[in-house]
């Protein structure tokens, strides 16, 4: 127990000292030396190493890594769930109205509970003056607010008549973006697939070898298991099924990353609401700035050659 | 077990410097000499922009820099920085121009005509770019493991041919650096993510592997985003299109001739190098028509060409002794 805690305390003083990658790859490659050694050992006894458990653990421990990122796009499925159209999800708002009347009075409690803490704070803390015109100010600003705001429309049927709220640029973006993550989940999957295959045929191969021959320490089964690997996967990575699945998963990866951004920012854009400027129409003021900063360049290198010139004008009418 | 890795403090870039010159992102270093006399020509590195330019000057043991100021060499650099989203529209173009402002800048500063130009990797192609289009201004060009040639069967440019680099900068602005990070494991991803750290637990007791694996790691995750536009050139014009071998890359509409290449060329070349194998320069050698050239090569991969310490016992040693004799 008392080294697990020294073990645990140690491991956050390291995380803090390496690079993220580092520290996740080094945890990844102590757990892949613990299911190394499992396998070593039975092999020590028996001479003989059988396709087990352990060998999926040492798969799912090498490529967590690379497969996570690509996971959490897919999980950009929720998404859609919630900004799609679907029948489910109207019907879900509309069984749940009393559910949110209920949620809008607890948020309504919360907020006098809250005010009358702060007001309970300023008696302690604020002035006689501060503290009544502070009062006051309060208890008109939320008077006021609560009058001009209060909703008195079903808000659930402006959510079952979303096709028509949006524009149709972002209607158009939104078909894409759901077009795209498809593909990318097939794509993702044979990507997966091919890699699972090559990682489970160097399973078998140094299965083979391991029982047919005699590997003396710990050290060469592990670099003989890991040889293995490695030299089937400089196979795979160029082989044509494995750049074709990639491309497929990248394209579309990327384009359902950039629809989906579309689709928001069309959103943003139509609205008169919408205090932000989108990441596109800043891309347009960085790219304006970046041709002006080129051109200022091309001009003081004008101006400084002219100035050259100058000087020797001026040099030849000296002498 | 972990003690060891909880010990090192990684603080790259070992010898002392001033920034000289500050453009929004990239900046020009100048390195404090290390003796009083310095050699007459200037030397200007210029790194790739994948990754950092400390490589050169990781640690005191490894430094290339070090060495450079020890014989006596007047030290410049370029660091391109950390491009952001606002950079996404910078051009190759730009990054060309920046190393003849820093070349007119050293010029000015030192009252030479021309300076000695070291580039490495990516900066090796923006080097010999720039010395194609400004040959008056390079005394000597050094070209550390230079991707020249981009038609190689090596993984990476096998993979560069199958990217379409447009959706990845229209999607992420930049391409990232987690992205190329993830790229440039995925490569290799046995012995890159597993056999590299298995290595270091098996030897997880020796201080001196252990401060190098940390240093070296640091630096690999230490990746700024290329700003998406020179993605697309770099993926496109060179590794689609080898642009430059075939005589067909221009900037700002001016052609890149290799056939300019006349002044006094170094090539280092690492036979093991999986990002730019030795086919990538060689053809770059045999079509330069410099009389004053020569090719040094060491048995190690990309970066051990600059951190390993059989390069700097051998290469480095003739590397330094080249650069030296040619800049008094």
């Amino acid at each position: 127990m008392i080294e697990r805690v020294a073990f645990e305390e140690e491991i956050i003083e390291v995380f803090k000292k390496l690079p993220k990658e580092s520290f996740e790859l080094l945890l990844r490659n102590i757990s892949i030396r613990e299911h190394l050694e499992n396998l070593w050992k039975k092999y020590e006894i028996t001479g003989k190493v059988k396709k087990d458990e352990e060998f999926s653990k040492i798969f799912d421990e090498i490529f967590r890594f690379f497969f996570r990122p690509l996971e959490i796009f897919l999980a950009g499925e929720q998404y859609f769930k919630y900004i799609l159209p679907k029948p489910d999800v109207i019907r879900l708002f509309e069984s749940q109205r009393e559910l949110f009347e209920a949620y809008e009075d607890f948020i309504l409690s919360l907020i006098s509970h809250m005010r009358i803490t702060s007001e309970i704070l300023m008696g302690f803390t604020f002035t006689e003056t501060a503290k009544s015109l502070t009062e006051s100010f309060v208890k008109k600003w939320w008077d006021f607010a609560r009058r001009s705001y209060k909703i008195e429309l079903d808000s659930y049927r402006i959510a079952s008549e979303y096709p028509f709220i949006i524009s149709k640029e972002a209607s158009n973006d939104l078909f894409k973006a759901a077009e795209h993550w498809s593909e990318f989940r097939d794509a993702f999957f044979e990507f997966k697939e091919i890699i699972t295959n090559t990682y489970d045929q160097s399973v078998e191969e140094f299965i083979d070898f391991a029982n047919s021959n005699k590997i003396e320490s710990f050290q060469d089964f592990s670099a003989k298991f890991a040889g293995i690997v490695a030299k089937n996967f400089d196979v795979m990575i160029k082989s044509e099924d494995y750049l074709k699945a990639q491309r497929k998963m990248l394209d579309n990866l990327m384009d359902y990353t950039y629809h989906t951004r579309k689709y928001f920012e069309s959103i943003l854009e139509s609205s008169p609401l919408n205090p932000f400027a989108t990441i596109s129409q800043m891309d347009e003021a960085y790219k304006r700035i970046m041709d002006l900063k080129r051109k200022v360049k091309e001009l003081e290198k004008k101006v400084k050659e002219l100035e050259g010139k100058l000087e020797g004008v001026e040099n030849v009418r000296k002498s | 077990m972990l003690e060891s890795l909880r010990e090192i403090e990684v603080k790259p870039w070992s010898c002392e410097y001033e920034i000289v010159d500050e453009d929004w992102l990239f900046k020009l270093l100048h390195f404090k000499p290390k003796k009083k006399r310095l050699l007459k020509t200037p030397i200007l590195i210029a790194y790739a922009y994948i990754n950092r330019p400390y490589i050169l000057d990781l640690h005191e043991r490894v430094s290339v820099v070090r060495r450079m100021l020890e014989a006596g060499l007047d030290v410049w650099m370029i660091d391109w920085g950390y491009p952001k989203r606002a950079d996404r529209y910078y051009e190759i173009a730009d990054y060309v121009d920046y190393i003849d402002y820093c070349v007119e800048k050293i010029k000015e500063e030192r009252k030479v005509d021309s300076v000695t130009l070291h580039g490495y990797c990516l900066g090796a192609t923006l080097s010999v770019i720039y010395s194609s289009l400004y040959p008056k201004n390079v005394r000597n060009l050094v070209v550390q493991a230079p991707p020249i040639n981009f038609h190689t069967d090596n993984t990476l440019a096998v993979w560069a041919r199958n990217v379409t680099p447009e959706k990845v900068s229209r999607a992420l602005g930049n391409a990232s650096g987690d992205f190329l990070n993830i790229a440039f494991l995925l490569v290799d991803p046995i012995r890159l993510t597993v056999e590299k750290y298995q290595a270091l637990l098996d030897r997880i007791d020796d201080p001196k592997f252990v401060h190098d694996f940390l240093y070296m790691d640091h630096w690999i995750f230490d990746s700024p985003a290329i700003p998406g536009k020179v993605y697309e050139e770099y993926i496109t014009r060179w590794y689609h299109r080898n642009e430059l071998i075939r005589g067909e890359y221009e900037v700002r509409g001016r052609k890149v001739d290799l056939k300019n290449i006349t002044m006094p060329t170094l090539l280092l070349v690492a036979e093991k190098d999986h990002i730019t194998p030795p086919e990538c320069a060689k053809p770059f050698y045999e079509l330069i028509p410099s009389k004053d050239k020569l090719m040094l090569t060491v048995n190690k991969g990309h970066i051990g060409l600059t951190v390993s310490s059989a390069a700097h016992k051998t290469l480095w040693s003739e590397a330094i002794r080249w650069i030296v004799e040619r800049s008094k």
